[in-house]
């Protein structure tokens, strides 16, 4: 016999809730994607109630489906078969993925989306509570496949943004920049942080507003509604790692936030990865769970070509509940279980930012601490005065090209500790006789960062004054 | 943290004086304690019976003596409810208002000059069970060669609406400050805590006046959570320490507060377990109360003296959370401690379990209960989820927002793991 009073909180409230933290975000998307653009006068008037269509239409789909299961497999009928598909939760993989796909995306292929969704997401594996992987990223991940163009990196702008922004989502942008990354080349092309909170940054239709997200995310925890620990410990690892990264390269606080706020991490981590059927059911598996995201969505930001990260992140979790329920329901009887775990995710994480930060310290072709000081051209010959930053100070050059030869390589300043080595190496010299590979020319061992700080001096001169040749010439 | 809050409802009765009902017609007394049925009669039909007499005893480990709780004539032996819901064999007893009352020779002016030997006799004598519920025979937590390190009082009563021990707390405060300090020189117990929920302020305020004069017995609160009075919970929340199966153990005896109050009435005037306090409470009763019954009586009987609101009702024997749902037919036995009449709702919907993970949250047990309902065929798998861990508690089963009875399938995993062995 079951217990004869009972919790106030049902699967009818969990419901409600959830659509009522969904109806403000559902609402900026329509004022972002429809009413900015009307107002400046790019779109019709009727274009306004495009996002709303595109949200739900792909949720009438899913729930319509879910009906048709209900009726054919389950043979219900009348009151008995709507009740079924409304707590089969039938009406959200169709709400998020409308959420997260571009606004631009073709609604003949939303639907074909959708479809996949309720039928490969769930009701392939019999109905709801069975299915492994999250519906709406089953969804999400057909409409990549056969869509490619969804890739595209403008694909993700409306016709407002096209106009204003160009370019691509911050992201992309990102990666594209490879090692010239700074404030101004990240952040500003999209306005400043304040924008990238309230979410008038490019990006899907529902899952920019950061604000919005935070706010919900707030209410769901609050009420008990979601799985909170598992988007406090996803987002967590994604910032205390990019933190890690950014100090690594130099960036300010600036640089996790922008990875934190953008990409959809957390309306993905609020709304998605926190799918009851398809995560942890006990709190150790969540908290693995969501460090192992983390670390996913890190990792193939820096290292794959998929910007965002987060839905592949989610639909591995989803891939993993089952293992992180056994070490989780095993940590639960003892703390200690939990040792080798967690210095296997510390383990990754350490080898995660040594992969992501590398690429940055091998390329040497462009560099962001590369500063020109003066620049003269006398006849056919252009003196420059540049810095760089070496090991412990800034070195500062002066450098005389003439005729595309280097006549000229003299350190006016430095305090480097390991100068000398660089000296007895008759580094500059060599440096000057392979001026047009210097790629081949290898750091002095033992001073590696100095004399890295010279080659690059001479790599960034050099490719300056190619761009400038004509006018010497 | 262990443990979930629940709504107590303690207010309806807590502040209420006691009020009694001492004068069934009948009496029908369960010769059934716990799961020992194995009962030899020592009367028959006919005979008349003296108040305070042994009618019966229970054979095997959990030997215990049936005690008549009125005088007057035997006349028969019927089935009737027990608290868990089943049937049970009950000698009946027709009252002769008389109250004539079997002499018990042997007392001791001062309950502290017992020998622990005579202490012992005297707990079997008297019947005296646990008597929050768990209805284990209380000479037996005794008798042990193990050292008793420490004793602890339970007045927690983490389920909602039950507030017997809080009454017998308050109103008999001396008295069982006086036991436990007896208790503990019989037993030569180190020291003694007695527990009681933070949340109880004026019980706190009142025991703090009478406590200073027994140094070695330690008040303690714990925290407002369910199943708080669980012994396992409450023994690693009040000294930290744990145990494998049993807490003598670690040199530890529980007590609760009914049962101290019994041994107390049993060390100082012979009384054996003749009556007891219930609460009778729930949104169907218009005055629910705390009574003083005599064992056997029924609740058909005591139920004439209640005014019910308008509605259906379930009677619920023992709190909302552990208790079954009973008939009118329900006998008062020592350890019941609790009536509840809550308003029959329409069934609820069970709907498809959505793995929200809640019931794994709040297992006191910490089992995870959806895991174990995956896995119900699936033997190796249930002792790995240890289910054979399970207390009943029912925090899975109220908390389920589908509303599945998650403690149906606990429970069985349990006993079929219990059951391999
Ligand atoms: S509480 Fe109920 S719905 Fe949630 S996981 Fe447990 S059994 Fe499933
Ligand atoms: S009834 Fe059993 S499984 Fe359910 S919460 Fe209580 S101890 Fe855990």
């Amino acid at each position: 016999m079951s217990t004869l009073i009972k919790d106030k909180n049902s699967t009818d409230k969990i419901m409600t809730r959830l659509l009522i933290a969904l109806t403000s975000i559902i609402l900026f998307a329509v004022y972002k994607n429809g009413i900015i653009p009307y107002i400046n006068n790019k779109i019709e008037f009727v274009d306004i109630f495009y996002p709303l269509l595109f949200i739900l239409l792909p949720a009438l789909i899913t729930f319509s489906s879910e009906l048709v299961f209900g009726l054919l497999v389950k043979k219900k009928r009348g009151k008995e078969l709507f009740e079924f598909a409304k707590n089969s939760y039938a009406f959200f993989p169709g709400l998020f993925l409308g959420l997260i796909c571009p606004i631009t995306l073709p609604i003949s292929i939303l639907i074909i989306g959708a479809l996949a969704a309720s039928i490969l997401g769930k009701l392939v594996y019999g109905g709801f509570g069975q299915n492994i992987f999250n519906p709406a990223l089953i969804g999400y991940v057909v409409i990549v496949f056969s869509y490619s163009l969804f890739f595209s990196s403008n694909a993700y702008l409306n016709k407002y943004e096209v106009d204003t922004i160009g370019g691509s989502t911050p992201l992309t942008t990102i990666k594209s920049l490879d090692s010239s990354i700074s404030y101004n080349t990240i952040v500003e092309p999209y306005g400043n942080l304040g924008d990238f909170f309230l979410g008038f940054i490019p990006g899907s239709v529902g899952e920019v507003s950061s604000v919005l997200c935070i706010i919900a995310f707030i209410y769901l925890a609050l009420t008990k509604t979601i799985k909170w620990q598992i988007p406090v410990f996803y987002i967590g690892t994604v910032f205390v790692l990019t933190i890690i990264i950014g100090i690594i390269l130099g960036q300010g606080i600036y640089y996790p936030l922008v990875y934190l706020l953008s990409g959809g991490l957390l309306f993905g981590a609020i709304f998605m990865a926190t799918d009851p059927v398809t995560s942890p059911v006990t709190k150790p598996g969540m908290v693995l769970g969501a460090i192992i995201m983390g670390i996913l969505t890190v990792f193939l930001r820096y290292n794959s070509s998929f910007p965002e990260g987060v839905a592949t992140s989610i639909l591995v979790m989803n891939l993993l509940t089952f293992i992180l329920d056994r070490i989780g329901f095993n940590i639960k009887f003892s703390l200690k279980k939990c040792i080798i775990p967690v210095l296997i995710l510390i383990c990754i994480m350490v080898s995660v930012v040594v992969v992501s930060t590398d690429k940055f310290n091998n390329d040497n072709t462009v560099d962001s601490k590369f500063k020109l000081i003066s620049k003269k051209i006398e006849n056919n010959k252009v003196i420059y005065e540049a810095s760089e930053k070496g090991y412990s100070s800034n070195i500062k050059a002066i450098i005389e090209i003439e005729n595309g030869k280097i006549t000229k390589f003299e350190i006016k300043e430095h305090n480097e500790s390991f100068y000398s080595m660089v000296e007895k190496e008759n580094y500059i010299t060599k440096l000057i006789n392979n001026a047009s590979n210097l790629d081949e020319v290898d750091t002095v061992s033992g001073a590696t960062f100095t004399s890295g700080a010279l080659k690059k001096l001479l790599i960034n001169v050099i490719s300056d004054y190619e761009k400038e040749g004509d006018v010497v010439r | 943290m262990v443990g979930y809050k629940l709504n107590g409802y303690k207010n309806l009765t807590k502040d209420k004086s006691v009020v009694s009902y001492l004068t069934p017609d009948k009496v029908y007394i369960p010769l059934k304690n716990g799961s020992n049925e194995d009962s030899t009669e020592l009367v028959s039909k006919g005979n008349h019976v003296f108040k305070n007499m042994h009618i019966a005893h229970l054979k095997g480990p959990l030997k215990i003596n049936i005690i008549s709780s009125i005088s007057g004539k035997v006349i028969g032996i019927e089935e009737k409810t027990f608290f868990n819901g089943q049937k049970v064999k009950c000698l009946v007893i027709e009252n002769d208002y008389k109250e004539d009352i079997e002499n018990n020779a042997s007392l001791k002016k001062n309950i502290t000059s017992y020998s622990k030997e005579e202490f012992l006799d005297c707990l079997l004598d008297a019947g005296i069970v646990g008597m929050g519920g768990a209805s284990f025979p209380t000479y037996i937590k005794y008798s042990t060669d193990k050292k008793i390190k420490t004793l602890i009082i339970n007045a927690v009563e983490c389920e909602p609406y039950i507030t017997t021990d809080y009454r017998m707390l308050f109103d008999y405060t001396e008295e069982i400050l006086e036991t436990i300090d007896a208790i503990m020189k019989i037993n030569k117990i180190d020291n003694a805590i007695l527990a009681i929920k933070k949340t109880h302020k004026s019980l706190i305020n009142h025991i703090n006046n009478y406590i200073g004069s027994y140094d070695h017995i330690i008040l303690k609160t714990v925290p407002n959570l369910y199943p708080m009075g669980w012994e396992r919970l409450l023994i690693e929340k009040t000294i930290g320490v744990e145990y494998d199966k049993l807490p003598i153990e670690q040199g530890i005896v529980v007590n609760n507060v009914s049962t101290i109050y019994a041994i107390y009435e049993a060390l100082k005037y012979g009384k054996r377990v003749t009556e007891r306090i219930i609460t009778f409470s729930g949104d169907m009763l218009v005055e629910p109360v705390n009574m003083l019954v005599k064992t056997g009586t029924l609740l058909k009987d005591i139920m004439k003296e209640f005014k019910f609101k308008k509605g259906n009702f379930n009677i619920i024997a023992g709190g909302p959370m552990m208790g079954s749902i009973v008939d009118d037919d329900l006998v008062i036995s020592p350890s019941l401690n609790c009536v509840l009449f809550l308003e029959k709702k329409c069934d609820v919907e069970v709907t498809e379990c959505i793995r929200c993970g809640k019931c794994a949250k709040v297992c006191p047990a910490r089992l995870s209960p959806v895991l174990i309902k995956d896995y119900l065929k699936d033997i190796t798998m249930l002792k790995k989820l240890k289910a054979d861990n399970c207390i009943s508690c029912g925090l899975c089963s109220y908390i389920c927002p589908s509303n599945i009875d998650v403690r149906s399938y606990t429970e069985k995993a349990r006993d079929i793991v219990r059951k391999a062995g």
